[in-house]
């Protein structure tokens, strides 16, 4: 599988990250060098290998317990914009 | 020949689990009033290097769901991560469920409206954990207009269980049945409030429209809806337009409205139109979730009735009505408070009219539940026998039952107060009313000394009064019979 500009584009407005069409080109070769990568591990026989449900590492249960946590103002101080308790961010987009 | 529609609807409802703690951290899930980010930390602020850590109890709450919907539980389950930019998720990421929800199929049947039987399939039921708030400082509050937002995380991360039906459902009616079902279920269980408008049962809903000439309509999903009247107000509103488009031959635009209650109508939401595109994977923080069987064995060994199992129980053990067994049914304290009544001798039907028509009068006008009434079941059940046994009328026993309730004493001292004795009001004690009445009324008593009393009315406005200063308690034949002796 490779990807072009067109994936590259979608993923980056996905997770909206702003990119100029000259690092398109790029980010398209790196993409492909990663799933290069993923393309060759898929050519192992894993036909042995258990099921990732059957591995013997379960996430754990924690006990319904409430902890405060102490350090929230110092969170809230580390925000690129807060007002007051709450933290700031850009305008979302508008309703119809 | 006219085109005639068939509405199908398929609901997701999000319950949000009644645990103390958030579903991945430690952090408190009582949100409601709190200082805005004062229940947070590291693995709900999303911050690099958290690692979120599942409460068992919310798995324990998902899988009552699943048994009592007669979900296949799925023993070993995984978490994946549904990705999408928007700032009330901290880690622009949100943990979900995919390809292996907690539980999976099932059904939910109840009565409709008029009685008749719906059976809808469940598809699935899986754990997440619930976004943030937005807040919008606009001068009305919306979003448009707004510069910035505002973001409180104290929501960020209490645990949902998202229960989604098949498009089973044919009408807006049966919409709201359904969801009233889930609610009293989630209820009955202790897995939710349950409560619509704080959003702690939220409804988004697919609906659309087969034509009899065989289109199909497109799915169009409906938001906001927060409450079971505007759900049903909403889907109406939908099938209407819906039909009016489809029967001019348009076509539906496949989209998520936004259910404005104000103005009585669904609107398109703008800026949603690019496809969502989640790209869900395992998350790879979260091995695998294990149900030991031992576990799902303890669970079901505690499941609570269910309120159908209740509700064909009182009709058959008791011989209450449908409709009483229903709202009896609606939740498992009322039922718990009859059972214990009843269980201390009450007539099961005297029972259930005072408790429908006394204890909830009072919890509704005090504004509280069971657990904080003072009542106790077996001091109602002491009353209860008195009023069998005839010794209390049922006007003094509400007098009685006011003064237990206001003052929170037993039986004896209620009594006592309301200056109401057991037993009939008779012999000189009688009498001693009955001339205190006449002597009250000379008017009345001369009209019928006088013979102006041809039919009588005036006799039974004194026996009413004789009656009433009894509290009820009085023979209405001895009344009857010491009129006649005095009025001579």
């Amino acid at each position: 599988m490779a990807v072009g500009e067109k994936e590259v584009r979608h993923v980056a407005q996905l997770a909206r990250l702003e990119v100029d069409d000259g690092e398109v080109a790029a980010l398209v070769e790196h993409f492909n060098t990663i799933l290069g990568h993923f393309e060759r591990l898929k050519e192992v026989d894993t036909s042995s290998v258990a099921d990732v449900l059957d591995n013997a590492v379960v996430t754990p249960w924690r006990d319904d317990e409430v902890r405060i946590w102490e350090n929230r103002d110092e969170a809230l101080a580390q925000a690129p914009d807060r007002d007051g308790d709450y933290f700031r961010v850009p305008q979302i987009l508008e309703e119809a | 020949m006219a085109l005639t529609f068939q509405t199908v609807i398929g609901l997701e409802i999000h319950v949000q689990l009644a645990t103390k703690s958030k579903l991945f951290c430690a952090c408190s899930t009582d949100y409601i009033g709190a200082r805005p980010n004062s229940n947070v930390c590291p693995v709900c602020l999303g911050q690099p290097g958290s690692l979120p850590v599942v409460n068992g109890r919310a798995v324990e709450l998902a899988v009552m769901v699943g048994l009592a919907l007669g979900s296949t539980v799925q023993q070993a389950t995984r978490f994946h991560r549904k990705n999408y930019f928007y700032p009330d998720l901290s880690k622009d990421y949100q943990i979900s469920q995919y390809d292996l929800p907690i539980c999976a199929g099932g059904r939910l049947s109840f009565r409709d409206d008029d009685g008749v039987e719906v059976s809808v399939a469940i598809t699935r039921a899986h754990l997440e954990e619930d976004a943030g708030k937005l807040v919008h400082p606009s001068a009305d509050g919306r979003l448009a207009g707004a510069r910035y937002s505002l973001v409180d995380y104290n929501r960020s991360g209490v645990p949902l269980l998202e229960i989604v039906s098949e498009p089973d459902i044919t009408s807006p009616a049966h919409a709201r049945r359904y969801t009233e079902e889930i609610r009293r279920l989630v209820r009955c269980l202790g897995v939710s409030d349950g409560d619509m408008e704080s959003g702690s049962l939220r409804v988004d809903a697919n609906i659309s429209q087969k034509v009899s000439d065989g289109r199909w309509g497109s799915r169009v999903e409906i938001k906001n809806m927060n409450s079971l009247r505007s759900l049903e107000r909403a889907l109406e509103y939908e099938v209407k337009r819906q039909r009016k488009v489809l029967g001019e031959g348009g076509e539906i635009r496949q989209e998520t409205r936004h259910w404005d209650d104000g103005e009585g109508k669904t609107r398109p939401m703008r800026g949603k139109e690019e496809a969502h595109d989640y790209r869900y994977f395992p998350d790879p923080d979260l091995p695998p979730l294990i149900v030991e069987s031992d576990r799902l064995k303890g669970i079901a060994a505690v499941m609570p009735e269910l309120p159908w199992q209740a509700e064909s129980r009182l009709v058959s053990a008791y011989g209450l009505s449908d409709d009483d067994a229903k709202i009896f049914a609606e939740s498992a304290d009322t039922v718990a408070y009859l059972d214990g009544c009843i269980r201390a001798g009450a007539d099961p039907k005297r029972a259930a009219n005072w408790i429908r028509t006394e204890v909830l009068r009072v919890l509704n006008e005090q504004k509280i539940d069971l657990a904080t009434f003072t009542l106790e079941a077996s001091d109602l059940a002491s009353l209860l026998a008195l009023v069998d046994g005839g010794k209390l009328s049922t006007t003094a026993a509400k007098d009685v039952f006011d003064v237990m309730v206001r003052d929170g004493v037993a039986l004896e001292p209620a009594m006592t107060a309301s200056g109401v004795t057991a037993g009939l009001v008779e012999g000189s004690q009688l009498e001693d009313i009955a001339d205190k009445i006449l002597a009250e009324n000379e008017e009345a008593v001369e009209a019928v000394r006088s013979g102006r009393d041809p039919k009588g009315k005036k006799v039974k406005f004194l026996q009413g009064l004789i009656m009433r200063e009894t509290r009820g308690q009085a023979d209405v034949a001895q009344v009857e019979d010491l009129l006649r002796r005095r009025l001579i």
